[in-house]
């Protein structure tokens, strides 16, 4: 999970992520940074997530604990 | 499942793409997306320029133009053609079949098999296998495989997903007996159950067309009705990075050749973005996988892999030979890959209409 921040920063086009950060709150959401996202957990993680499992994720730390929980 | 084709070749490719083109800015006013968003969009996807027909053209149009195209440069025996097979999903009626149609406005002989299949992402290698099932007969020698998408017309000006991507166009395909010993493998698979990742609901018997039907509905900023196309861009592209990469590994092993000695990858095209994750995935160099289609013409759904073809080695195929692995994936949900050796064709060019 080291390159998890870094990562999600680029799906989503922006200079940093945090935990707090909700999704839906930043300019930069919309279909495009979620497909980009979805892509991104099939590439970084081999995880398929469609965008309505997605939506219910509303923050960073949300996303990570998904995937931390699919790892196990 | 795996199928196996002995002494068939392909002879000749022929693309016909509509002269009208589109940029991807001249319809952005119609999204409700802001420019910088859209733009963006347009960058990641690879999306720039796409062709359409004329609104009132159709696919038997386009067909009977690049048939006669072939009759009148001594490219094609009208004569000599045993089997007609129209893959589309804009056939010009419910009924008759529109390979019957063409037959009939080029006037053809009797003595031969008309037969339209829906189809669309892996409509080329759907082709291809029922041309090579047709020529086992010992009556058929020439099978005329003609794909043609005239879908443009069905998708919502308004609807970013799938608006920026969409093409027209046509190509016919010719498939011969093979003189020389040669092989052919094929695979190929179906999942009804995810029939409405990509679908026009409306306008067929289960849900006819009416003023109801043609309302606009919005989808998350995309407007667009229910005789629309409506495409699922995250159950597609989910479907394609789980399904296909496997299915050409299984491909390579049950035909013995080796990743490598394939000199290109002519896959659909759907996307600039999704056919470079796939070429990672299976770990092909860019340039053996061309992904340059949709961002000159636009996706005209199973007519991509021999629009592919054309544009980008046309002119060597007509004297060269190479091992192809082409593979379609999408609508149905239908996903397809074949491994052939192309050699010497008689034409591989694309024309304008």
């Amino acid at each position: 999970m080291d390159q998890f921040y870094q990562r999600l920063a680029e799906a989503i086009d922006i200079e940093t992520v945090n935990d707090d950060m909700v999704f839906e709150e930043l300019d930069e959401w919309d279909s495009l940074t979620v497909l980009s996202v979805i892509a991104m957990m099939d590439s970084d993680y081999g995880l398929t997530i469609y965008a309505d499992q997605l939506k219910k994720l509303r923050t960073v730390a949300d996303l990570k604990e998904f995937i931390l929980a699919s790892k196990k | 499942m795996n199928l196996k084709f002995n002494n068939k070749r392909i002879t000749g490719i022929l693309t016909v793409l509509p002269a009208r083109v589109m940029k991807f800015e001249d319809n952005m006013a119609n999204y409700n997306f802001s420019e910088s968003k859209s733009l963006k969009l347009k960058q990641v996807m690879g999306y720039d320029r796409h062709r359409m027909f004329g609104e009132h053209v159709t696919t038997s149009d386009v067909g009977v133009f690049g048939l006669e195209y072939l009759f009148n440069q001594g490219l094609l025996d009208k004569n000599s053609v045993d089997a007609l097979l129209l893959l589309t999903q804009s056939p010009d009626y419910f009924m008759p079949a529109t390979s019957n149609v063409i037959q009939g406005r080029l006037d053809m002989k009797h003595d031969m098999i008309c037969m339209d299949i829906n189809q669309g992402c892996a409509a080329f290698e759907v082709g291809l296998i029922t041309a090579f099932s047709l020529l086992e007969q010992e009556n058929i020698n020439k099978v005329v495989l003609l794909n043609a998408d005239l879908l443009s017309k069905k998708v919502s000006k308004h609807d970013r997903n799938s608006f920026p991507l969409i093409g027209d166009a046509a190509s016919v395909t010719i498939i011969e007996k093979d003189p020389a010993e040669s092989v052919i493998y094929a695979n190929i698979k179906m999942d009804g159950t995810r029939h409405d990742a990509l679908m026009i609901p409306a306008g067929g018997f289960r849900e006819p067309a009416s003023p109801k039907t043609a309302e606009l509905q919005d989808d998350n900023g995309n407007l667009r009705s229910r005789e629309n196309l409506a495409m699922k861009g995250d159950a597609v592209f989910n479907f394609v990075q789980t399904e296909v990469p496997p299915m050409i590994e299984d491909l390579l092993t049950f035909s013995g050749i080796d990743k490598e000695a394939v000199d290109y990858y002519m896959f659909h095209q759907p996307n600039k973005f999704m056919l470079q994750k796939l070429a990672d995935k299976l770990g092909i160099p860019h340039h053996k996988m061309p992904n340059n289609i949709v961002e000159n013409f636009g996706n005209a759904s199973g007519v991509t892999v021999p629009t592919a073809i054309t544009f980008n080695i046309g002119d060597k195929l007509t004297g060269n030979s190479y091992y192809f692995c082409l593979a379609g994936f999408g609508v149905g949900l239908t996903w397809s890959s074949i491994v052939i050796e192309m050699k010497n064709l008689d034409f591989c060019r694309m024309i304008e209409y």
